[in-house]
Order: C-alpha cells, then sequence, then structure tokens
C-alpha cells in the first residue's frame, strides 16, 4: 500500500478528530459501509481519487478501532476495486479529475441573494455616469464629490458582500459538499454565515437610500445603526474572531495545499470562475479582514463634505468613532490571540523534564497552561546574580506570575536564580529603574513578606527600560486588583477591574488636564499682563515722540540762533569726538552724551543705567516728563537722546539703514545695557541702540529725522 | 534585538486591474504573511529585505488589492510612499492609455518627490503584443522615468526593477540625510578640505 505509507499522519489525527467530534454526521455515512450492495457501489464510484480513497482509508482505521470487521472487509473489498481501476484506468489522473471538473462552477445565479442588493449588477466605478445629466447639472461640484463618496461607499459594500457570498458559496459550500471538510472549513472561515448576514443587511439599508433618491441625502443614521448597539457588537466579535483566526486559517490552507491534491484541484479549479477575479482562499479571508480599516477612509471624506449639515456631520463623527472602537476592539482580540497562541508555542519548546519552584512548590511546564494564566509580556535580559555573574535569560510575564526561561537548541528551560525562587508573583511586585542615564538596569523587588526577593535585570538598551517597567508594573498593578476583590482570574472581574483601571486613568487625565488648564490659564494672565505693559510703553513712547518733536524744533530753532551767531557745526562732532563733546562750552545747548565718555565715567552714570528701575525708561526721559522720574536719577543730556530714539525708530525699519552698522560701535557697556533691558519694554533695545546716535552731529539730525518726521 | 535593517522604503504597485501587479509583486517577495495587529492588517504589503553597497533595505510592497479604481480608498495607499512601479500589460493598449491617468492621480495623491518607474509587464507574451516597447520608453521619457519590460510568469526584470527603484530611492534618502545632518558630514568635507586646498594653491603657485 504505497499511498498509505505517503498519508500524513496529520491528516488521520485531523480527520480522526473530526469523526469522533462530529458524531451525527458521521452516523448518516456510516450507513454506507453496511454490507448490502447499493451503498457500496455508490460510494465506490466516487472513489476514484486518491483523496477521498485517503479518508476511506482514515475510515478503515476507524472501524477497526471499533472492531466493526464486517465494514472493514467490505471496505478492503471497495480498495481492490479502487485499486484495480487504477491499473486498468491508462491515465490515472484523467480518472481522478473527473469528479472536480464536474463540480459546476457558482454563477451569479447561484448566490441567491436579493437582486434588490444589486450584486448581481454590472455598475460602474463612478457616481456620475449613473444618474442623467440633468441632476449633475444642477449640482455644485462639491455635493457631486460627495455623491461620488457616497456612491464609492456603497459599490465598495457591495464588493464586499459579493466576495463574502462567493466565499461562502464556493468555498465553505463547495469544500463540505464535494470535499467532506466540514469542520475544517469552519476553521478556515470562522462565523462567514454571520459576516454574510450583517453586511447584507447593511448593504440593504445603504441601497434603500440609494433607491429612495439617486442623489443622497444623508446616511449618518444607517451608519450609527450599523457601527453601534447590537450590530456594532455583533462586528466586534465577528470580526475579532475572524480576524484572530487570519493565521491559523491560512496555515490549514497551506497544509492542505500541499498535502491533498484535490483540494488543490479544487481550489484551482474555483479560482476559475470569473466571480472570483482570480482570488484564491488567502486573499478572500484578506479581503475581509480588511474591509474593516477601510469604514474609516470612507467616512472621514463624508465628514469633510457635510460641513452644511452639523446633523448629518455631527451624526458621521460618532459613526466614525464607533468604527474606530470596533478596529479598537477587534485590534485586542487578534493581540490577544497571539499571545494566546505564543503561550502554546512557548509551552511546546519547553524540555518536558524542565522545573522551577514557585512558593515552595513545583512549577512545571504544564503549569504554563493554566488557563486564568495569560501571557502578557516576554523580553530578552540579562539576569545579574551577584558577584558579577550574569545570566541571558528569556523573562516571561504571565499575568499573574513572571519566570525566567533560557533558550537552548530552540528549546525552552526554566532558570533557577541561585538561592532564589524561579517563578515571580507580580502581587507586591515592584518594578524600580536602577539610576543612571546610561543604566539598564531594572530591579525587581518583590515585597511580598511571604517571600521577599530582589532581581537585577540589565535589558538591552537603555531605552528599553522604560517599556520594561511600564509593561511589568501594568500587570503587576493588575494583579493586585485582583488579589483585592478576592476572587482571581473571573472574566467578569476582571472586566471590572480593567474598567476600574480606566477609571483610574481617566481620572488621573482629568486631574493633569485641570493642572494644565490651570497653568495655561496663568500663562495667558501674565502674557496679557506683559501686553498691557508693552501698550503702556506704547503709550509713552508716543508721549515721549510729541515731546520729540517739540524739543527738536527747539533746538533748531537755536541752532539757527547759533550759526547765525556763527558758530559752526560740522562733521567733526560726531562719534569719536569725545574731547569736543567733554567740554560743555563747545556745545551749551546742544551737548551730545558721549558713548565714551559715558565708558569712562561709569561711577557718574551709573544711576542712570540701573535707570530701568524708575517707572520710565531712562533713555526716554525728557524735559516735560522728568517730574515722572525718581528725583535721584540724575539726567543730564536729554535732547540728543530723544533724538537717537527718533532716530533709531525711523532707521530700524529698514535692516539696510545705517543704524544697523552703527550698531557695531555701541560701546560694551551699552551693548550689555541693551542685552540687559527687560524684554517687556521691547522698545528699549533699539533705543539704546540708537544712543549712540547722539554722538554723530547735529547737522546729521538735522538732515535724517526732518526729512522722516516731515 | 538589534535592528535588521538600515533603510525601510514604502513602495507601491499601480495600475489597471489585471495586469499583473499582484503577480509582480508575488515573484518579488518572500511569501511573507504579514501577520501584525488590523490596525495595519489594513494594508496589504508583502516584504522582503534586499542589500545594496552593504546596506540592508527592508521593502515593504504596497498592494491595492483590486480596490485601485476607488479613489477615495486609494488615497490612502498613496501616503507616505517613497516609490512608486506604474504597471501596465503589454497586451492591453487601454491599461497602457490609463498609465497618464494613474500619473495625475499620483500627483494628487502622493508626495511630490516620490520616486516613479513604469513596467510594462507580460512581456512573455510576445505573440500578443499591442504595445511596443519603443511606445513604453516613449512614455517613460516623457515623464523623465525609467522604464522596464518585465514578466512576472517568466521572472524577467523583476528583481532588477525592484532593485533599480530601491537604488534610486537610497540615493535620494541619503541625500537628504546629508543634507539634514550637515555635522557628520560637514566634518568630513571640512577634514578633506584643507589637505585638498593646499595642494592646489601650490599647483597654482609652481604655475605660476
Amino acid at each position: 500500500m504505497e499511498l498509505r505509507s505517503k498519508t500524513p499522519p496529520e491528516i488521520f489525527s485531523d480527520q480522526y478528530s473530526w469523526y469522533s467530534h462530529g458524531g451525527p454526521c458521521w452516523k448518516s455515512k456510516y450507513g454506507l459501509f453496511k454490507p448490502d450492495v447499493q451503498p457500496l457501489g455508490s460510494f465506490s464510484s466516487y472513489m476514484f481519487d486518491p483523496v477521498t480513497s485517503l479518508n476511506s482509508r482514515n475510515l478503515l482505521r476507524y472501524c477497526a478501532y471499533l472492531g466493526d470487521f464486517k465494514i472493514l472487509a467490505s471496505k478492503r473489498e471497495a480498495e481492490t476495486r479502487l485499486l484495480n481501476a487504477r491499473l486498468t484506468s491508462p491515465l490515472q489522473k484523467s480518472v481522478s479529475t473527473p469528479s472536480i471538473i464536474a463540480v459546476p462552477l457558482v454563477t451569479v445565479n447561484d448566490l441567491e441573494t436579493d437582486p434588490f442588493l444589486g450584486l448581481q449588477d454590472d455598475e460602474p466605478d463612478s457616481w456620475t455616469p449613473t444618474v442623467s445629466k440633468e441632476i449633475v447639472r444642477k449640482l455644485k461640484e462639491k455635493e457631486i464629490k460627495r455623491q461620488e463618496h457616497l456612491y464609492e461607499f456603497i459599490l465598495t459594500e457591495k464588493h464586499h458582500c459579493l466576495t463574502l457570498r462567493v466565499m461562502q458559496k464556493v468555498f465553505v459550500e463547495g469544500l463540505k459538499k464535494y470535499l467532506n471538510l466540514g469542520a475544517t472549513v469552519d476553521r478556515m472561515f470562522p462565523r462567514i454565515n454571520d459576516l454574510v448576514e450583517l453586511h447584507l443587511a447593511f448593504l440593504h439599508k445603504l441601497r434603500t437610500r440609494q433607491k429612495d433618491n439617486p442623489v443622497i441625502d444623508n446616511i449618518g443614521n444607517i451608519l450609527l445603526e450599523q457601527f453601534g448597539g447590537p450590530a456594532g457588537a455583533a462586528l466586534k466579535s465577528v470580526y475579532g474572531e475572524f480576524c484572530s483566526n487570519h493565521r491559523n486559517a491560512i496555515d490549514i490552507y497551506k497544509y492542505y495545499m500541499q498535502s491533498d491534491t484535490r483540494f488543490a484541484e479544487f481550489v484551482k479549479h474555483c479560482q476559475a470562475n470569473p466571480l472570483l477575479k482570480k482570488k484564491g482562499i488567502p486573499e478572500c479571508i484578506l479581503f475581509v479582514t480588511q474591509r474593516l480599516t477601510k469604514y474609516p477612509l470612507l467616512i472621514e471624506p463624508l465628514i469633510k463634505t457635510m460641513k452644511d449639515n452639523k446633523d448629518e456631520q455631527e451624526k458621521l463623527v460618532k459613526a466614525l468613532t464607533l468604527v474606530k472602537e470596533i478596529l479598537v476592539e477587534v485590534d485586542a482580540q487578534v493581540a490577544e490571540k497571539e499571545k494566546e497562541d505564543r503561550k502554546l508555542e512557548i509551552y511546546n519548546r519547553v524540555e518536558a523534564k524542565s522545573f522551577t519552584t514557585h512558593k515552595g512548590l513545583k512549577f512545571k511546564k504544564s503549569d504554563i497552561l493554566d488557563e486564568k494564566r495569560k501571557l502578557r509580556f516576554e523580553g530578552i535580559a540579562m539576569l545579574m546574580q551577584g558577584r558579577g555573574k550574569m545570566q541571558v535569560v528569556l523573562v516571561i510575564v504571565f499575568s499573574d506570575v513572571l519566570c525566567f526561561l533560557l533558550e537552548n537548541n530552540h528549546k525552552y528551560s526554566f532558570f533557577t536564580p541561585e538561592n532564589k525562587a524561579g517563578v515571580v508573583s507580580l502581587q507586591k511586585l515592584l518594578v524600580r529603574e536602577k539610576a543612571g542615564q546610561e543604566s539598564r538596569g531594572i530591579y525587581l523587588i518583590s515585597s511580598n513578606p511571604a517571600e521577599p526577593e530582589m532581581f537585577e535585570l540589565k535589558v538591552h538598551k537603555p531605552k528599553d527600560k522604560q517599556v520594561w517597567i511600564k509593561a511589568i508594573s501594568l500587570e503587576a498593578e493588575v494583579a493586585i486588583l485582583k488579589s483585592h476583590s478576592g476572587d482571581i482570574g473571573k472574566p467578569a472581574y476582571r472586566h471590572n477591574h480593567q474598567l476600574e483601571e480606566l477609571r483610574n486613568l481617566q481620572d488621573k487625565l482629568q486631574s493633569e488636564r485641570e493642572l494644565w488648564q490651570k497653568e495655561k490659564e496663568s500663562e495667558m494672565k501674565e502674557l496679557q499682563q506683559k501686553r498691557d505693559e508693552i501698550a503702556k510703553l506704547q503709550e509713552q513712547v508716543k508721549h515721549d515722540q510729541v515731546d520729540l518733536v517739540q524739543q527738536r524744533s527747539q533746538l533748531f530753532r537755536k541752532l539757527d540762533v547759533l550759526s547765525s551767531r556763527g558758530v559752526i557745526v560740522n562733521s567733526t562732532l560726531s562719534v569719536s569726538s569725545s574731547s569736543s563733546s567733554d567740554d560743555p562750552s563747545c556745545l551749551p545747548t546742544a551737548p551730545s552724551t558721549d558713548p565714551p565718555k559715558k565708558k569712562n565715567d561709569p561711577s557718574k552714570w551709573k544711576p542712570p543705567t540701573n535707570g530701568k528701575v524708575a517707572s520710565l525708561p531712562l533713555n526716554l526721559i525728557s524735559a516735560t516728563n522728568q517730574q515722572k522720574v525718581s528725583p535721584g536719577v540724575q539726567v543730564r543730556q536729554q535732547l540728543p537722546l530723544k533724538l537717537a530714539s527718533k532716530l533709531g525708530g525711523s532707521c530700524g525699519s529698514s535692516p539696510a539703514s545705517p543704524s544697523s552698522s552703527l550698531q557695531q560701535l555701541l560701546p560694551l557697556k551699552l551693548r550689555e545695557d541693551a542685552s540687559e533691558a527687560k524684554k517687556p519694554t521691547a522698545d528699549s533695545p533699539t533705543q539704546l541702540t540708537a544712543h549712540l546716535r547722539t554722538g554723530s552731529s547735529p547737522a546729521m539730525m538735522q538732515n535724517i529725522p526732518v526729512s522722516d518726521e516731515e | 534585538m538589534a535592528k535588521s535593517y538600515d533603510y525601510l522604503f514604502k513602495l507601491l504597485l499601480i495600475g489597471d486591474s489585471g495586469v499583473g501587479k499582484t503577480c509582480v509583486l508575488f515573484r518579488f517577495s518572500e511569501d511573507a504573511f504579514n501577520n501584525t495587529f488590523i490596525s495595519t492588517i489594513g494594508i496589504d504589503f508583502k516584504i522582503r529585505t534586499i542589500e545594496l553597497d552593504g546596506k540592508k533595505i527592508k521593502l515593504q510592497i504596497w498592494d491595492t488589492a483590486g480596490q485601485e479604481r476607488f479613489r477615495t480608498i486609494t488615497t490612502a495607499y498613496y501616503r507616505g510612499a517613497m516609490g512608486i512601479m506604474l504597471v501596465y500589460d503589454i497586451t492591453n493598449e487601454k491599461s497602457f492609455d490609463n498609465i497618464k491617468n494613474w500619473i495625475r492621480n499620483i500627483e494628487e495623491n502622493a508626495t511630490t518627490d516620490v520616486e516613479k518607474m513604469l513596467l510594462g509587464n507580460k512581456c512573455d507574451a510576445a505573440e500578443k503584443r499591442v504595445v511596443s516597447r519603443e511606445k513604453g520608453e516613449q512614455l517613460a521619457i516623457e515623464y523623465g522615468i525609467k522604464f522596464m519590460e518585465t514578466s512576472a510568469k517568466d521572472s524577467i526584470n523583476v528583481e532588477t526593477a525592484f532593485f533599480s527603484i530601491a537604488r534610486d530611492i537610497k540615493a535620494k534618502t541619503e541625500k537628504k540625510l546629508e543634507a539634514s545632518n550637515p555635522p557628520k558630514g560637514g566634518h568630513q568635507i571640512k577634514a578633506n578640505e584643507p589637505s585638498r586646498k593646499p595642494t592646489n594653491w601650490l599647483m597654482r603657485c609652481s604655475i605660476l
């Protein structure tokens, strides 16, 4: 029996388990093997295929197991017939394939859906061709865009329904009917019927809306109904199961493709069906898992184009949050399943005899499988064992305990640290980081009075530290919450704890937000204050400007007088002419406060430099506002100062103006002053910058400001 | 634990239904089933890590899964794409004509500096050819992009095409990195410059 040796043992166990589980289904077939002629004949006729015969051989073993020798005998007879048929048939393949080729292709008509849903219709890809030009012409461009989005929503929903229905009719029913793979099919396409039902109902609502008016007004309520309430809950559960099973389904598919030629043939045969558009089983499954993630993409543009209708927009926004909730939930279920699979993998890889201790008892590999024990986190770290001894371990964090594993040759074994327990309870477990920026150390401190213990772990990178601390301490907290409730592991309780946790987090968030709000308010107040101050200062500046104009005209007059008296005003007075300004007699009425001089005689100028305490910046002090300044301040040279500020104001406006180059002449001391100047008095730096201009000749001042001012 | 690659590039295959995008992708990618959570399941991509000039480059290639016709949905595909393969079928005139529409679509939705490449697939089916090689080349020149004829079936040029686009993106990325990270690059140049300048200067001197 060459064929039998080829049979993978898994098939047998798989089929066997199916037989033992699918009792009732099997009993109906059971009759086939009663030694009456008719059923036997029909059986052998469909046994020309190696796969069926393979199944029947498993059956044979099953029968032998049951000790039903009568069946065995008739079975043997059937097998001889099969062998004879094989031997006599010139082309074995041509004998085995007809049964599959004969499987009629499922057509649109076989989908048995309401024609109203339009699954069978060939529709254009965009909305505009589906309505009369008359209607399109009446609409605004934005509205047309919205209709296109809506149309795409419905059309893609239709495609999804079509895919689901085709999967159901072609693969699920086909594999059940022709290959007897009932249970396997259900494992490959879990809850496909629920999916079909949910989506057909959804499409029905959408189609009704579409039929009412080709220009759809709103779909918000339909979406709310679909993604919220019982339908939303159903979506969470159905997609949760379908998506969690994704990997498993692909594994089953791959296994059958490799080991079951009839299955492979069937799939190939089905893929030729135009309804499937070349999609195979993995593609279809992937397509289904993706649909949920498309809804946000489809709803978002609807929200954007619905700005005029607030009510509808609100509904759409709500629907979007509901969809996202569903996605998060499904995501969580997939994650949970992955962790579960990983737990099983860990179990399978732990060496059979390996064990460690937990609360003085043996902790064996079977303890991993404890149903309440969920895998939460894992990671590779260095376990420090004192005296510089280290051991690389895989730290496994379950929902209640954590343990250390050693990896060797793809096998795991428990690791028990020296003089310590190998399993640490998460209850009262503190996680602390070892100080130091470059430190990669974490301390696990079990503060449980019964078993106080401390472990030091070194993680891979310093930034991994936080990930570890977060993950482990979160589980530790949950474990504490569980222990408080007194009942560990009851799903309902756990749910409550999660809720409680959530509430705590919310509270925390709330308080943090309040704090932030307060901070923001005080900052705003401060800003407002500063703004007021600036406004005040601006007011002053304006006032001073007026003052300045007056003074300038006075100055001109005096200059006129001077020049009429024959005093020549020349440019030598500018910048470096400190000696001339040292002599007050040189320019009795218009002396300049020379920067160099200021530098030379700091003590004399001390009060003015500290003048920022005064309510008025020193450089703004003039004849008219002098009384406002504290009497202690000694103001000597007001006029040029004023002028300078004016000059600075006018010149500073253009970056290329001479003032910018002149700025470099500013003596050190003054520059310090400038940088010292209070921020709120934003004007002061420019005024101080302009200060140096006080050294420039009045003639120059005469030129620039006048032309500027008038 | 260490990162298994130096660069991660997101590539996109776009073109009419039935031009063989998925086949090209299957031919190129490892049979890596993406088993991450649903937040990423929403996108169907295949991964292959290649090596270029000693750098490991992880190519994440997205497929439109037959939804290329739907604009609302496809905008999400374009987000963050660094390279786009425009695929047409040499036995299908319409798919070639539509390349222009696809390019317009890319211009609307993808980043402006996305690397593009034109692929004429199914070049094994010479007897059914309706789009000449020259026509493809002409179009590619028109848009200033690279062009290649491929066959997913006979595995012609598929590898070359992906390596070529990866090389171009890598060059672009490295240029950008250098520009935004002058301390390192700049320093190197400075270190080289003094040694180079004196020789130049001396040379000039000797000429003088």
